[in-house]
């Protein structure tokens, strides 16, 4: 939904006016907002930074809606969440069975989660391991994440494999830790994954 | 005289009949008479009306006019009149009946303290096997004016999962049943079938109250006759209904009650809060036909060859113990290298004499008595116990592809053999295995005269896991003296799909036993593994032929105990 109405929603927000804004970017760059405030380049800067916040969040709400789709076996969901939903990977459909933020990874890695604007009064680049490149038209991220990889039973596995393929349990799983590498898109209707890599196992 | 009617064909062989439509409806015309039934039919229902409400499912009122006849409206559309039997059992009353001119009808089980009902709707032609009979499922209860209508319903359970039972119905039919899944259930006609093989079959159960049961098992991929009754844990009794056409194609119309005798309980292995109430299915997705359900079809599974796509598979590949071993073998024991550097002659008794030669611990080489030449081959040994060792090897150049899987135990001098060899008469790549007796000639080795490894009873009744590598784990449930059926686990830990397959079992020392399984209609292949039941490990080897080719592979599992059914006394008394 994020990256359907984000457009809409910015509109809310320069409507209400820009010092209804400053009030809560106040509480996270209140240098930055303070310093800049009542120019037009000030507005424009405003702006920008309040799109990049809407767009770390709208893809952050795409982050969230994939391990969604994944964990409830909607394959044709995740695909849909896709540029080119053929670019899907086959990792996401057969491989991983469950997907979870690994919030100690990323807090270790150093994204800011659950905060938008970084320490410096700047668009956080890095929150969730997203970064915004310089056109806003694309973006990319490092997932940390905690990844149940189901690997299909081996075929020399025999009848055992076979019977248990057939009753659906046909996989051992394991969980580990994973970084996916994310790319990201935006598009009208909102931001897409244009790729998605798992690290070989 | 002989008192055991053995089978001319056992069933995973018999060709039953592709019944058609029409045929299917000519035959059931007589169970416009109701079902037959042995004893006295309950009256417990007569003159009664009983309106059955279910969820999802139909509304059924009935008018029982006497204790055969009845009167049936479904949905509220014009009634019709049929015959029925009845019988009940502490609280519950069972039904049956077909509804005349269709080719289904309802088996219907009331609570009557409760009101709640569990309606199996039934039908035949629902299947790309007409004759067999499909099933759904409604829940629900008795609508009674006045009355609120019960919020419980009864469900799908676990709770009778790992039981078994010795029943006898009242036309003197004897089975022995086990339920060690939760969807499939295993059974024993010693009877019908004079009990030497077990089968498994796809299985309903329905709890009804904590000593009250309804199983319900269809013999799918055979006659596709549906098996279903009440079962009180308490008083080890049955009540139910026998429907479908049994190898003749003739009629199988008739309701049963029925004693038993608890043979006991295996172990369950789903975590101690999960009660059942779902099965866990994992990605497999069910179709959305009605009635659908998991059911294990092998036969379906396009895996039979003929007798020149076998040699030629073979011809093209033959993996004999490839390195890194398999699936089958990643709890596998060690490797033995007791063999190496010795030379001993096999001699088995009104069986072949093989000499041998082990230069390696993968290298050996063979020649039958009385030959000059020497032949090359791959194999593999374990040591089992100290001075038993079990090593196989196929045969090369033998016209049925030979195999060789042996047991010399060296301490003693005897040594039992299974000769597996490719195709029987009903599927090329299907294996048949030959066991046999003798001896091991070598250096430091007196082999008896007269002792010998023996066939033995002793895992008749027992079930053991078998752990082979990560996700790969079974239940062998050792069924009859000849045959053994396997149980996969589904994700919970419950039971899951089974088959099962002729098999024997040899006592090679105490806790130590040989047993091969024929996967009879079911891929062919021919498992052999040496039980140790004191390290509960095994060690073995498994000989197919596919498209693939002819394999001859390690298997080695870790093993727990799962329990034990005592039958012996069913088969004794059986002549087996």
């Amino acid at each position: 939904m994020t990256q359907g109405n984000s457009t809409s929603r910015r509109a809310f927000f320069w409507k209400a006016g820009a010092a209804a804004l400053t009030a809560p970017l106040a509480a996270g760059a209140a240098g930055a907002v303070h310093a800049s405030e009542g120019t037009a380049s000030s507005d424009a800067d405003l702006r920008q930074r309040l799109e990049r916040l809407e767009d770390v969040e709208a893809i952050r709400a795409l982050n969230t809606t994939l391990m969604r789709h994944v964990n409830r076996g909607e394959h044709e969901a995740v695909r849909a969440l896709f540029a080119n939903p053929d670019r899907a990977i086959a990792t996401i459909d057969s491989r991983i069975a469950r997907l979870s933020h690994d919030h100690a990874a990323s807090h270790a890695a150093g994204h800011a989660v659950g905060h938008a604007v970084g320490s410096s009064g700047e668009p956080a680049s890095d929150s969730d391991g997203i970064s915004i490149d310089s056109d806003g038209a694309h973006a990319s991220a490092t997932l940390c994440c905690i990844a149940q990889i189901a690997t299909p039973l081996s075929a020399d596995g025999g009848t055992l494999a076979e019977m248990a393929r057939l009753q659906g349990t046909g996989v051992i799983r394991h969980e580990r830790q994973v970084q996916l590498k994310a790319a990201y898109r935006k598009q009208c209707d909102g931001w897409r994954f244009t790729d998605l890599a798992l690290p070989s196992a | 005289m002989q008192t055991v009617r053995y089978p001319q064909e056992h069933m995973h062989r018999i060709s039953y009949t592709k019944l058609t439509e029409a045929q299917i409806t000519e035959r059931l015309r007589a169970t416009n008479n109701g079902p037959s039934s042995a004893s006295p039919l309950s009256d417990a229902l007569t003159g009664r009306t009983v309106r059955i409400v279910t969820d999802n499912g139909p509304a059924l009122e009935y008018r029982f006019t006497s204790s055969n006849r009845l009167s049936l409206s479904e949905n509220g559309a014009a009634a019709v009149e049929t015959g029925y039997g009845a019988l009940t059992l502490d609280r519950v009353v069972f039904f049956s009946h077909m509804v005349p001119g269709t080719q289904r009808g309802y088996n219907i089980v009331i609570d009557q303290d409760s009101r709640l009902v569990t309606v199996f709707d039934v039908w035949f032609s629902g299947f790309d096997d007409n004759r067999e009979v499909q099933r759904e499922i409604f829940h629900g209860y008795v609508d009674e004016a006045g009355q609120t209508p019960p919020e419980s319903r009864h469900g799908i359970t676990n709770r009778i999962e790992g039981n078994g039972f010795y029943w006898k119905q009242d036309n003197g039919i004897e089975t022995l049943e086990f339920y060690p899944s939760v969807f499939s259930s295993n059974f024993v006609d010693l009877t019908r079938f004079g009990g030497e093989l077990s089968y498994c079959s796809p299985t309903d159960y329905v709890k009804v109250t904590d000593n009250l049961y309804i199983y319900a098992r269809v013999e799918a991929e055979f006659s596709g006759i549906l098996t279903m009754y009440v079962l009180d844990l308490r008083s080890e009794s049955q009540v139910g209904v026998r429907l479908g056409f049994d190898e003749t194609d003739t009629l199988e119309y008739y309701v049963f009650n029925g004693k038993g005798e608890s043979v006991g309980q295996l172990a369950t292995f789903s975590p101690f809060d999960d009660k059942g109430e779902t099965i866990p299915l994992g990605n497999r997705q069910i179709d959305a036909r009605r009635g659908a359900r998991p059911v294990y079809r092998p036969m379906r599974n396009d895996w039979t060859m003929t007798a020149d796509e076998v040699n030629a598979a073979v011809a093209g590949n033959r993996r004999v113990f490839p390195e890194g071993g398999s699936a089958m073998s990643g709890n596998g024991m060690p490797i033995s290298d007791f063999l190496v550097g010795r030379e001993m002659t096999l001699r088995l008794d009104r069986g072949p004499v093989v000499q041998y030669q082990f230069d390696g611990i993968h290298q050996l080489r063979w020649r039958r008595e009385g030959e000059r030449r020497w032949t090359d081959e791959r194999y593999q040994a374990w040591e089992a116990m100290p001075g038993v060792v079990m090593f196989g090897h196929l045969l090369s150049g033998a016209p049925e592809h030979d195999c060789l899987k042996i047991v010399a135990d060296f301490d003693r001098g005897l040594a039992s053999c299974i000769n597996g060899t490719m195709g029987t008469p009903y599927i090329a790549n299907e294996s048949a295995a030959k066991t046999f007796f003798g001896v091991i000639e070598a250096s430091g080795v007196n082999a008896p005269r007269y002792h010998r490894h023996e066939f033995s009873t002793d895992l008749v009744g027992s079930a053991l896991t078998w752990n082979y590598s990560p996700g790969l784990t079974s239940m062998h449930l050792y069924s009859t003296p000849h045959s053994l059926s396997w149980i996969i686990f589904l994700e919970n830990g419950a039971g899951g799909m089974e088959w099962s397959g002729p098999a024997s079992y040899v006592k090679i020392r105490d806790d130590l036993y040989l047993v091969y399984w024929l996967e009879e209609a079911c891929n062919g292949v021919l498992g052999t593994i040496l039980v140790n039941k004191r390290t509960m490990h095994d060690c073995g080897i498994g000989y197919s032929c596919g498209r693939n080719g002819l394999s001859l592979s390690a298997i080695g599992a870790h093993s727990r105990n799962a329990g034990k059914f005592d039958i012996m006394k069913y088969f004794a008394r059986s002549d087996v």
